[in-house]
Formats: structure tokens, sequence, C-alpha cells
């Protein structure tokens, strides 16, 4: 097996694993949406990665005048490409609601804990 | 943080990091392009095989619209959901009382660079079919525009800009409006006309005559109804970024963001 292809997965597998910990052990609300942004960039690096073609790999642009043939065996994989776009501006909004939901849980609370949160209620 | 949280914290990420390495190890290696990805490259700008050509040379948005159009469009859904969702936690109006902002170099630049913006995100939304870009980072820009204008010249101008929140969502409903009659036109022609027609139908298919126009002299372009939904898509995602900001930059007590006390 070839290790130098492999590299970008156990980055990713790093970047991944690490928001996971951040998600289920931290207590600061802030801190835990910060994780879930960067998880979904780790999952959309993923995608980058699969979409790559490695040797004189051109854009998903056709050039004027080239073979479509020619250009199928070139281009980088746009699929990938589209499922980022998209995902980018989802995740956006994702972070977006949870800012908005994060602030609500201040200005209810005074804090955004979770474990003095906890507190509070008890 | 204490020893034990730390040796727990370190065992996690390291456990979490082999399971994943163990799953991605099925995955091709890097430099493999599938199948399916191959044949939106040969067909999206085919002139000599037309029957599933999207007539965009930018394979991206010819995907983005016209083979996984329906994805888009229920993209275009949750991102509207995300939007209310905002809206009903904070639907009280806020006053945008007009401040003094930041220093007046700032503001001048700001109100230059402003056009700029709006006009580099128009460029990047009608130019997707050939360059990199679209409906989405354009409109990501567009609101860019906007949250520079909140910072540096503090909310309350923006009614000088003509823009306030409920403008912004009438605006973004235009947007909306536009997609959804794109994607409804094919369905009336095939009502009127008795032929075969799908919701989101771009180009001709084997089976199906209707198709968008696409302008292929002009090579930049080209792509049928790419373009004009791109628009209505840069109008949504815009109005909607400067919806969440104007919501979200809303402060409880007297300080505007990046302003002086009032």
């Amino acid at each position: 097996m070839n290790i130098a292809g492999q590299l970008p997965y156990i980055l990713i597998a790093m970047m991944a694993s690490l928001c996971i910990y951040a998600i289920l052990f931290k207590s600061n609300l802030f801190k835990k949406m910060l994780a879930i942004f960067l998880l979904t960039d780790a999952v959309n690096l993923l995608y980058i990665v699969q979409g790559y073609r490695s040797g004189n790999s051109i854009p998903p642009i056709i050039p004027p005048g080239m073979d479509p043939s020619e250009f199928a065996s070139l281009a980088v994989d746009p699929l990938a490409h589209y499922f980022v776009v998209t995902a980018v501006v989802i995740g956006l909004a994702e972070v977006a609601t949870l800012t908005a939901l994060t602030i609500y849980t201040y200005r209810h609370y005074g804090t955004i804990e979770t474990r003095k949160i906890k507190e509070l209620r008890g | 943080m204490s020893l034990k949280d730390s040796i727990i914290g370190i065992s996690f990420v390291a456990l979490m990091t082999a399971i994943l390495i163990y799953a991605f190890l099925g995955y091709p290696e890097v430099g493999f392009v599938r199948p399916l990805g191959e044949f939106y490259l040969y067909n999206t700008f085919n002139f000599n095989e037309q029957g599933w050509w999207s007539a965009s040379p930018n394979a991206v948005t010819g995907v983005l619209w016209d083979y996984r159009g329906y994805d888009t469009l229920y993209e275009t859904m949750v991102f509207y959901v995300g939007i209310v969702a905002i809206a009903l936690f904070f639907e009280k109006e806020s006053s945008l009382r007009r401040t003094s902002g930041m220093t007046v170099i700032v503001r001048a630049t700001t109100k230059l660079v402003f056009v700029f913006i709006l006009t580099s995100a128009m460029a990047i939304t009608i130019f997707s079919v050939k360059t990199p870009g679209g409906g989405f980072q354009g409109g990501s820009i567009m609101a860019i525009a906007y949250i520079a204008i909140i910072i540096a010249l503090s909310r309350g101008f923006l009614p000088e800009l003509r823009m306030d929140l409920s403008k912004a969502h009438l605006i973004k409903i235009f947007g909306l409006i536009l997609i959804f009659s794109l994607t409804v036109i094919p369905v009336a022609y095939s009502l009127a006309s008795g032929t075969v027609a799908y919701a989101l139908q771009n180009q001709p298919k084997p089976w199906s005559e209707f198709g968008y126009p696409t302008f292929l002299g002009l090579y930049s372009l080209s792509g049928g109804m790419v373009i004009p939904i791109q628009v209505g898509e840069l109008v949504h995602v815009g109005m909607g970024f400067t919806i969440m900001f104007l919501i979200l930059t809303e402060r409880e007590g007297k300080k505007e963001l990046g302003g002086k006390r009032s």
C-alpha cells in the first residue's frame, strides 16, 4: 500500500476525532459549536480528497476546443466539488442557527457552561 | 484539567482516529475519479452528443443546477428553514439606531468598497458557467458587503441604503420566486403542448424536447436556465445571510457593534 497516498485520510481522521471529542466532552456551548463547524470542514476535506486526481489534473471547467473524452480523463471529480459548495453554505446556516440558540441560552441562564446550567436546574 | 481528564481525552482521540482510519481503508487511494464523475465530465459540454448535456462548460455548475438540481433545490429549502428558525428566536424588530461607527477613514473606504463587493458578487454569479463560482458563493460575498456596512458604519446606516429586515425578507422571497418559476416552466410547457417535460429540466433529453435557450455564440454566457436560477440563488443566499447578521448583531444594552456608546 502506498502510505503517501493515504496521508490526507490520516489527517482527516485526526481532525474529525478531535472534533468529536470536543463535542462530547467540552462543557462550553461555544466550543461545542466550533467543533461542529470544524467537523463539517473535515468532512468537506474528505470529499475534496476523494475527488482529487493526481498527475497533471485540470479543474472541472472545459477549456475551449478540448475534446470531451480527453477532458473526462484529465479533470478532477465535479461531484465532490458540488457537494462541498452546498455543504459549506448549509454548514454556515447551521452555525448561525446554533449561534442564535447559544445567545438565547446565555440570555436565559446567564451562562453557556452546560455544567452550570445543570446546577441551576437542580 | 486534571491528569485523569487528559488521559481520557488522549485515549479517546487515539481510539477514534484508529477507528476512522480503519474505516477509510476501503476507500480508493487519492487520485482516482469514479465513473459517475467521469460521466458528468464527459457529458457536461459535449457538442457532438447533446443527449445528456447541460450546456455549461463548468462541470460543477452543470451538476449543481442540471444533473442534481433537485438536491440543490432542497438545500435551498434547508437554508430557508435555518433563517426562519433564527427569525423565530428573535422575532422582535430591532431598532436601527444611527451611531457614529468607526473612524471617518474606515467609513469612507467601506462606502467605496461596498459597491465593488456587490459588483464582484454579481460577476461571480453570472460568469459561473465559465469560471469557478455560483449563486452560493456570490450570495456569501454579497452578504459580506452588508456585514462590512454593519461593522464600519453601524446598523443604523442600512436604511440609507434602503435596506432593513423586512425589505431583506422581501428581496429574499423574490429570489425564491425566481427559482420556483424557472422550476415549473417546463411543467407548464408540458401541460400546454402535450409533450413530456420535467420540473427543473434544463436541456432537451432524447425523449423530451423542452430546453431553455442557450447562447453558444457567447461562450461565457451559455447554460440555459443556469444563469437566471443562479441569480435567484444569489439574492436568496445573500439576503439570508444579511438577515442572519442583522439579527445576530443586535445587542442588548446601548452598545452597537464596533461603535461608541450612545
